[in-house]
């Protein structure tokens, strides 16, 4: 395989099952995208990213009892190279502020802004040097 | 088989389109994302089954309901919403509705409801059923709210969500004084004072989504 053309690996994390259809859809729509897998719950998502180490996790902020932050925290503490772009439907300043002070690198409003995941992983793959290109094609 | 999925959200339709794609594959499934596109594509065709969003903006999923029923149509209507289901599942039944479910239910629930009104048959979920049994148990504990038109308690969603008086007017096309007229009525029918205690009612009853 070509290295120029390597996928970028995503991993997302969110409690609905709506969600899950739509977002596993947009992905595996999106050219050069590996769709690693999915978790409903922050353990499992533990427990996944550990061992696949995605490129990118989409996140929740809010799962049924759980907080995305407090998962925002750990993924930026133990796995700092891995890009989080937020999603979820509590969208106001404050909610934005937190995630970016956190570590997270974009934030999408649930409701309006979905469509715009293709065009953001896109630009991340055109902005991953070749080093990283390289690396993970091998 | 052909099915209209009605929701402002386009995550909401992507992930309903999908999962309706793999349990029926030869399906012809249409989207619309407000009341308008509704009830134009609703009049084209014969649908197997519509599902509809109840808190769309403007007309929202409950009056479209209604008006889709005004027109003859007598597609099976799945209606689904984000909101607790014992606040609304008796208005949207007695609209016409075929179903009633919550968008957080599990992936088998919704083929299931699915499914079943494709057959011509009702659906709730076994956790609604159960609630609206303890609910006839309990007469006296009736929340207030259910004392509301299905107008008044979409004008009280819109004030609690923090909508003017003259922007509901806009969206839901009637006149200040008439959306005056009905919040009168809505703080008179709920013992409440003013806005700041009809958006905490709201926000304790799961009338709104926060």
């Amino acid at each position: 395989m070509n290295p120029v053309e390597q996928t970028l690996t995503v991993f997302t994390v969110d409690d609905s099952e709506i969600v899950y259809k739509s977002i596993g859809t947009l992905l595996l729509e999106t050219k050069n995208i590996t769709w690693q897998g999915h978790a409903f719950s922050l353990h499992d998502a533990c427990l996944q990213i550990d061992k696949k180490n995605p490129n990118v996790v989409i996140l929740d902020i809010q799962l049924r009892e759980e907080s995305g932050f407090e998962f925002l925290e750990y993924l930026s503490k133990n796995h700092p190279a891995i890009i989080v772009i937020m999603f979820s439907n509590l969208s106001s300043m404050p909610y934005r502020h937190k995630s970016t002070e956190l570590g997270a690198k974009y934030f999408l409003d649930k409701s309006t802004e979905f469509e715009k995941i293709p065009k953001i992983l896109t630009e991340l793959i055109n902005n991953m040097s070749p080093v990283q290109r390289f690396r993970r094609s091998v | 088989m052909r099915f209209l999925i009605a929701d402002d959200h386009a995550i909401v339709r992507k992930g309903l389109a999908q999962l309706i794609r793999e349990e029926f594959p030869d399906s012809e499934i249409l989207e619309a994302s407000n009341s308008q596109e509704v009830l134009e594509k609703v009049k084209v065709g014969i649908w197997d089954a519509i599902l509809i969003d109840i808190s769309m903006p403007g007309r929202n999923g409950l009056e479209t309901l209604k008006q889709i029923r005004d027109f003859g149509i007598k597609a099976p209507i799945l209606v689904i919403s984000m909101h607790p289901e014992e606040q609304y599942a008796v208005r949207v039944l007695k609209a016409g509705a075929s179903g009633f479910l919550n968008k957080d239910s599990a992936m088998e629930e919704l083929i299931t409801a699915i499914q079943k009104v494709l057959y011509g048959k009702k659906y709730i979920s076994a956790s609604l059923a159960e609630k609206l049994v303890e609910r006839f148990e309990s007469s006296s504990e009736k929340p207030l709210n259910e004392l509301l038109s299905d107008r008044e308690l979409q004008v009280l969603q819109l004030i609690a969500s923090g909508k003017t008086v003259g922007n509901i007017a806009d969206e839901i096309s009637l006149s200040v004084n008439t959306i005056s007229t009905y919040r009168a009525r809505i703080l008179e029918k709920l013992n409440l004072a003013n806005n700041a205690e009809l958006m905490r009612y709201a926000i304790d009853n799961g009338l709104i989504q926060l």
